[in-house]
């Protein structure tokens, strides 16, 4: 179970900001937390690191988000899958 | 709080911390880095350097049981203030694939058999004895410095000779000639600290969304920010910087020239460029008839003449790109109340004129005055994590020694000789081949001229990666008194048909020291143990230096008549050759500040050792300060900033090659390129790299997540082209130059979009080995080929009957 934490830039067009952030909330993998400015902080726990991996990138195409930027990530709930 | 609830928190406190503290550039204190993830769950961290691009992040590593577990961004690196890019992800895991090295192999019979390290230690030392003139050393900019350094002594200092290279010929070549040709020393001015400050972003032949990803998103954050900053791409196709740019700029492969002397010429002809700037700083020089690196000088109406045929409408018709897009650049250049940053990477070094286009490029920044203050610079990029540090600043190369030394002067050799304590002469005069010519000799029979017989590559895979590897390697392999020893983590094309393959340690494995694009040192503790018979580069190097002493080869002696590489600890001798000794002393620390001594003369000042393993790295000159402490050098040849700037100059070019404290300001003319598209091969192919994968894809392509995102090459296509093809996205082609053909499918619309008649495919897949089609026409001054375009043509593939 990978957990990793992010930083998520997003668009500052308010409707797209809006709909980024709603469908970040809308997935049960992603803890969004507090933005800071343009930025939000998430953290993402997959059962995989394969899923975890694919998940970052799926989040780089949600429409309103710019930039995904990988904080850390720790395995070491899972070491085997490390 | 369980242990699951525990690590979410961490890591929700991390990130939001990271958002928080990326705010580059602003005035505001950012939060007091930490690391979330503490030591309460049994993880111990460290920091390190990532193992992949030469951005340098630095990340913290968590081990646990003598395995990383966890890879968090180093909230106190400046670098990357706590961020990553998706290779981040990866990085701890690149040390665990299943098939990593474990056991020296000898071919034996034709079959790569397991052998001793004694033996393969052996094997080495009496074939390089029985012939040291025809041995050569290949590496990379993935050698730490200590490695590199080594690798240099051995064969400089050990063997007599200078039969040295690296992989970063290969990448930033041009870029250290047209530094030297400018400034008269290598390495930028600038550091990363302009993207916060800079007003305008020229990406020229440049993709940082994708291969620098983190320096970017500080420019993406401050627009998402409202601050305005300007994006201008310059490039053959689209890529995902274009995305974001202002302006998308396309141009015909090889015209950037054109391009620079259009601006060049505009900001003459207008009177716009910084006349007081020129007159106090710089000079003017042009090529001359004899072609050397130093060219001629020129007066100023020399220059605006040479530029008079580069009017805006001349540029379009030589370029592609609109005079009125020549007509903005010239504009943003010629005023003063904006800070602007170049940017590039391989697109201009990779080029048959990179010294060239380098040199103009930094010509119009010097020519405008954009140079100096912070977010006024030109900046090259490097590709690997220490081309700067080992490469270039060690000096791994056939004409090079430590520091900026080179072996064509007598004083140099001498202060080198002087630090090694070997006799007068012991270092060659006589510069040794560069990249392309090695392996062509080593790939030619003995008898007819290839005088290179026995290679051994460290950190590299040129089997995949040198061009046109149809005539530059794969002929070694079917020459029978040829030698190929691989020291590598991983089999690799190089590996495949090697005699002699060395299982090395990679990235945490060992200690290490790498040098990053901003003039950055940054020192790494080793953390975990390798695989299996797995032994450091440095470690091999030394052991086989050894054998040489040991066979009484006499140039592993110094003057005193002890051994090169001896290294002391309370004042006596460390057996370092025998690893079971190895770590009982720093090796690293004792070759470091070994080499540091030969660093000052041309002002590339480095720390001792120790305060590296305290800092996130400092950028050099780092110098001593009357408290005891050392300061690094953020911009260079600035008064206030670079100590070796005298007060009151403002700016001063201390290393000028006219020994006037001026730069020179080149014309390069544009010339047409070895191959063009014609008739019979009518599209320009380009090659490149991708987000996934990391060069040749050696590591990442073994990273199943990463595999899987991008699990082959593919070659990029217009949809202009496709259709007039008739071929479907993803259909399989024939790709064909006149060197040779591989099939592989087509991507229309994909990540990059070339324009009507180029091509481009990624390097990193060794079963769909572009590099057996590129062209190996080089720059005549860096001697960098040029991967980024030569003729090709494209036809569907025959259906099986």
């Amino acid at each position: 179970m990978p957990i990793a934490s992010v930083v998520i830039t997003l668009d500052a067009r308010a409707t797209l900001h809006d709909a980024a952030l709603a469908a970040l909330r809308d997935d049960e993998r992603v803890e969004v937390g507090n933005r800071v400015g343009a930025r939000v902080p998430a953290v993402l726990e997959t059962r995989t690191a394969d899923e975890g991996e694919a998940l970052v990138r799926e989040i780089a195409s949600v429409p309103g988000v710019l930039l995904v930027e990988l904080v850390g990530v720790d395995r070491s709930l899972d070491e085997g899958d490390a | 709080m369980d242990r699951r609830a525990f690590l979410k928190q961490s890591a929700m406190a991390a990130a939001t911390m990271a958002a928080a503290r990326a705010s580059f550039g602003q005035a505001a204190a950012p939060p007091k880095p930490t690391l979330p993830l503490a030591p309460a769950n049994g993880v111990k961290w460290d920091k390190a350097p990532c193992r992949f691009c030469g951005t340098g992040c630095h990340v913290q590593v968590g081990v646990l049981a003598g395995k990383i577990v966890a890879i968090q961004g180093d909230p106190k690196a400046e670098v990357n203030r706590g961020l990553l890019c998706v290779k981040g992800y990866h990085v701890g895991l690149a040390l665990y694939g299943k098939d990593r090295l474990t056991r020296p192999l000898l071919k034996k019979n034709g079959v790569q058999t397991p052998i001793s390290w004694a033996e393969a230690i052996d094997v080495i030392a009496k074939r390089v004895a029985a012939d040291p003139a025809t041995f050569a050393i290949y590496g990379s900019g993935q050698w730490t410095i200590p490695e590199g350094y080594a690798a240099l002594k051995l064969i400089k200092g050990g063997l007599g000779h200078n039969q040295i290279e690296a992989n970063a010929r290969l990448c930033m070549a041009s870029a250290v000639t047209g530094f030297l040709a400018t400034y008269g020393v290598d390495e930028p001015a600038g550091c990363y600290d302009d993207l916060d400050r800079c007003d305008v972003l020229i990406t020229w032949g440049n993709n940082p969304a994708e291969m620098h990803p983190i320096l970017f998103s500080r420019v993406i954050d401050r627009r998402s920010r409202g601050e305005k900053v300007t994006l201008i791409d310059i490039n053959t196709r689209r890529t995902r910087t274009s995305a974001f740019a202002d302006r998308s700029l396309l141009f015909k492969p090889n015209t950037d020239l054109a391009i620079a002397n259009g601006i060049a010429h505009l900001l003459v002809e207008r009177g716009t460029f910084d006349k007081d700037f020129v007159d106090k700083h710089c000079a003017f020089r042009a090529p001359d008839d004899k072609k050397t690196l130093q060219g001629k000088a020129i007066s100023f109406d020399d220059y605006k003449r040479m530029l008079a045929e580069y009017t805006p409408a001349n540029v379009e018709k030589m370029s592609g790109v609109a005079a009125k897009d020549i007509v903005y650049l010239a504009e943003l250049f010629g005023r003063r109340d904006l800070r602007i940053t170049s940017l590039w990477c391989m697109g201009m070094n990779q080029h048959t004129r990179g010294t060239a286009i380098n040199s103009l490029v930094h010509g119009v920044h010097l020519l405008s005055g954009h140079f100096g203050k912070p977010g006024d610079a030109p900046t090259s990029l490097t590709g690997q994590p220490s081309a700067c540090g080992t490469v270039r600043e060690v000096g791994t190369l056939c004409h090079a020694l430590p520091g900026g030394l080179v072996v064509a002067k007598a004083e140099d050799r001498a202060e080198v000789e002087h630090v090694w304590n070997v006799p007068p002469g012991r270092i060659s005069a006589k510069v040794g081949y560069h990249t392309v010519e090695m392996f062509r000799r080593f790939s030619t029979p003995s008898d007819k001229g290839g005088d290179i017989k026995t290679l051994w590559v460290q950190t590299t895979n040129p089997g995949q990666s040198l061009p046109n590897v149809h005539e530059l390697f794969e002929p070694s392999r079917k020459l029978a008194d040829k030698f190929l020893i691989v020291s590598d983590v991983y089999p690799t094309a190089t590996t495949k048909d090697a005699d002699l393959v060395l299982p090395s340690s990679l990235w945490v494995e060992k200690n290490g020291v790498f040098g990053n694009s901003e003039r950055r040192t940054q020192q790494w503790f080793k953390m975990v143990e390798p695989p299996g018979e797995a032994r450091p580069d440095v470690w091999q190097l030394l052991a086989v230096a050894r054998r040489l002493y040991e066979l009484g080869v006499p140039g592993l002696k110094d003057k005193d008549g002890a051994y090169l590489f001896d290294v002391k600890k309370d004042g006596k001798s460390v057996p370092v050759w025998d690893f079971a000794h190895f770590f009982d002393v720093n090796v690293d620390e004792a070759l470091f500040d070994e080499y540091r001594k030969l660093t000052k003369h041309h002002k590339k000042d480095l720390a001792p050792y120790a305060e590296y393993t305290r800092a996130r790295g400092l950028r050099w000159p780092v110098v001593e300060q009357p408290d005891g402490s050392w300061k690094e050098t953020r911009f260079r040849f600035t008064e206030g900033e670079d100590p070796y700037v005298a007060k009151g100059k403002g700016v001063q070019f201390y290393q000028s090659v006219t020994k006037d404290d001026r730069a020179q300001i080149w014309f390069n003319p544009q010339e047409a390129p070895p191959e063009s598209p014609d008739a019979d091969y009518p599209f320009w192919l380009c090659t490149g790299r991708v987000l996934e994968h990391w060069h040749t894809g050696t590591m990442t392509m073994r990273i199943p997540q990463l595999a899987r995102a991008m699990p082959h090459a593919y070659v990029e296509m217009s949809r202009e082209d496709a259709s007039r093809l008739g071929v479907q996205d993803g259909e399989e082609v024939v790709l064909e130059t006149r060197r040779g053909k591989i099939e592989l499918p087509v991507w229309i619309d994909g990540r990059g979009s070339p324009p009507p008649g180029s091509l481009f495919v990624p390097f990193f897949d060794e079963r769909l080995l572009i590099n057996e089609l590129t062209l190996h026409e080089h720059d005549p001054f860096s001697k960098q080929p040029d991967y980024k375009k030569c003729a090709a043509r494209v036809r569907k593939k025959a259906k099986a009957s």
